[in-house]
């Protein structure tokens, strides 16, 4: 039996690891809890972006002629595997660099050796099969991948997405402390919402009761997100003390998919085989609800031991929660060597990276599934901001006097970087639509844009020193912005809602179409912020400590009674 | 109402001993402890396993690192999972 003395130390102990933690990954979670919830919809963004339509990935082109072509510009072909992404509009060629030094040379001597061998990147048209330069630069998306990227701390160079997976893993942990902290009073509490006593019971309420409500949701989230951050902390041991660095039987036993799998040279055939025939004969044994596009990769590229792997990909509606099935066949005597069929796994650990993708992307139902996990998100972003304000709260009284200083810089830092990086996004979907199409460095100069606005809003912060008030700025901003990004969308384009609605282009409506509702309802959400009711912290006079003593938002009368007041104030104004 | 500060650990050493079992020690042991099994029972299973059960476990032995009163003894317990799960995989690979 643990005495209440040791039980009150393990309460303290876990209670302080939690704050901690709290603390240290409070902006870093926030970012990316917010920008994930954002890059959810990554190819949505991405097409409104250049005002796209998505493409047809099933179209079956002449792979033969295409590889012959790539052949005739000089690259040595024996015992290539190569990646072969079709739309409707130019195929993609892709093979990694040639490291077997005993395959067979073609003797056309057009590129030297070490292009010739070198990596193959090459955009052919698909009818025509001439080279195509790629899309200009204004017809790049940049803005998806972006955001996307920001989620997981990639403008920080190299340590950026091990930092992301720590910043997880710190997550978890305060999961983890949060429920035993939070365990005894956790279905008590969950019923406990004290709207009207005091802000600070209102922070702890809904730390506590969202915590609750996006556990589960949250845990996920949090294993993997850590995963994908810290992919080479797992990879690294393993390779080095199960698999004896071979390193391609152990991606085959995670993943043996035909994107994975190799297959040994056993010597050069020079026959190209019936690539396209098997193609076509596996495409028409598939039902077409059941792929949205489909890949094709062809191994060992004239070798006796070439073969052809079609990847399909099923589309979000399908009725299987695994996303891709595949065929392989080997080129020699066209024989079906492995198959994944459709609504199958592979096997148990490609189960598992398979789940693991499909519940962090969200990629596993339509666009329903996804807004779930957008508000769900948005709810954690909530919470973050909820425990920083408790700890900001307590950190008011007269106990932590000596540290007032510091404790107020953090929270003001925390919370503005928190708050600010709402209108900063917004800000981000303007410039991509305001900025000049054929100005150099464009999206790079955007980011800056966007970084500086978000560093400027940090200070701003810091500067007014209101929490409420930087929040309410907050709302403000984005809600103007998020209103004038449809119709600068429309201006630029002339792609305004109703035309995009109308002409079925999905993305384009849905992006204009969410920010016009977003705008809105951010704009409403700052005119209820009201800065004056804000027991804890008197807003001009922080500065004279004799004030801030006296002052006990629990024991005051204070907001009990104004806070009524004010808002029946508020409505007979209206 | 936050923690009361005399349950804390005051010391520097021993706050930097409980940070680094938590997330050195942790990451270690339960990596071995997953590679111990990986070299006794069916490997491909526990490595598709591992994916994510090495991160879960990590997150429990940080929180069992706060459970325990000293920063050594988390320290003692980690290095002793290390050790037995590098003697299990020394053994399996020998045979």
């Amino acid at each position: 039996m643990k005495s209440s003395a040791e039980k009150n130390r393990d309460h303290n102990i876990f209670f302080n690891a939690h704050t901690v933690t709290g603390i240290i990954i409070s902006i870093g979670l926030y970012v990316i809890f917010l920008c994930g919830a954002f890059s959810l919809f990554m190819h949505n963004i991405d097409n409104w972006e250049i005002n796209g339509v998505i493409k047809d990935h099933s179209a079956v082109i002449d792979y033969e002629k295409g590889l012959n072509t790539i052949e005739a510009m000089g690259y040595n072909m024996h015992g290539r595997n190569f990646f072969i992404s079709n739309s409707e509009g130019p195929a993609f060629f892709l093979a990694p660099p040639l490291t077997d030094s005993t395959l067979v040379k073609s003797t056309m001597g057009i590129l030297p050796d070490s292009v010739a061998n070198g990596i193959i990147s090459v955009e052919l048209d698909s009818k025509t099969f001439q080279k195509t330069e790629g899309h200009g630069e204004e017809e790049h998306a940049h803005l998806g991948e972006f955001i996307y990227g920001l989620h997981y701390f990639k403008p920080i160079p190299v340590i950026g997405q091990y930092l992301s997976g720590l910043v997880a893993l710190f997550f978890f942990f305060a999961i983890l402390t949060g429920l035993v902290v939070h365990w005894k009073k956790i279905i008590q509490n969950f019923f406990t919402f004290r709207i009207k006593s005091s802000l600070k019971n209102l922070w702890t309420d809904a730390h506590t009761a969202l915590g609750v409500i996006g556990l589960p949701f949250q845990f996920m989230y949090a294993i993997t997100g850590a995963i994908f951050g810290m992919t080479l902390l797992i990879f690294i041991p393993y390779q080095l003390v199960v698999y004896d660095m071979d390193q391609q039987t152990m991606m085959e036993d995670l993943y043996p998919s035909i994107q994975v799998k190799n297959f040994e040279s056993q010597g050069y055939s020079g026959v190209q085989g019936n690539i396209n025939g098997l193609v076509n004969r596996s495409v028409k044994s598939v039902p077409e609800e059941n792929r949205q596009g489909f890949q094709v990769y062809v191994k060992q590229y004239k070798d006796q031991n070439a073969h052809v792997g079609i990847l399909y990909v099923t589309p979000p509606w399908s009725k299987s929660f695994m996303s891709h099935f595949e065929s392989v066949y080997r080129l020699k005597d066209e024989q079906l060597v492995s198959e994944i069929k459709y609504g199958n796994v592979g096997s148990y650990s490609m189960g598992v990276v398979e789940f693991v993708h499909k519940l962090h992307f969200a990629n596993y139902g339509n666009y329903l599934v996804k807004l779930v996990y957008f508000f769900t998100s948005l709810l954690t972003c909530f919470m973050i901001i909820s425990g920083l304000m408790i700890w900001i709260k307590a950190r008011e009284k007269k106990a932590y006097e000596k540290d007032k200083k510091i404790n107020e810089r953090i929270g003001r830092f925390s919370i503005g970087a928190c708050v600010g990086l709402f209108p900063s996004l917004a800000l981000l979907f303007v410039l991509v639509k305001v900025m000049p199409a054929e100005m150099t460095n464009r999206f790079p100069v955007i980011t800056y844009i966007f970084a500086a606005f978000w560093v400027a809003y940090i200070i701003y912060s810091m500067w007014i020193k209101d929490y409420s008030k930087m929040t309410k700025h907050s709302f403000w901003v984005a809600g103007v912005l998020g209103i004038l990004i449809p119709f600068f969308n429309g201006l630029q384009s002339d792609l305004w809602l109703w035309e995009s609605l109308k002409k079925g282009w999905i993305d384009s409506f849905f992006i204009d179409f969410s920010w016009l509702i977003m705008g809105p309802i951010s704009m409403f959400i700052a005119y209820f912020i009201k800065p004056k009711a804000h027991p804890g912290k008197p807003v001009k006079t922080s500065s004279s400590p004799s004030e801030n003593v006296s002052f006990d938002p629990e024991k005051s009368i204070h907001p009990k009674v104004l806070e009524p007041g004010a808002v029946v104030a508020m409505n007979t104004k209206k | 109402m936050p923690a009361n500060k005399k349950y804390l650990t005051t010391s520097n050493w021993a706050k930097a001993g409980k940070i680094t079992a938590a997330i050195v020690g942790g990451f270690l042991s339960s990596t071995a402890f997953h590679l111990a099994l990986a070299s006794v029972f069916d490997t491909v299973i526990i490595w598709g396993t591992a994916i994510y059960t090495t991160f879960i476990l990590w997150g429990f032995f940080m929180l069992w690192v706060y459970w325990v009163r000293v920063a050594w003894k988390a320290w003692l317990v980690s290095l002793a999972v290390i050790a037995a799960s590098a003697l299990v995989i020394y053994v399996s690979k020998m045979q």
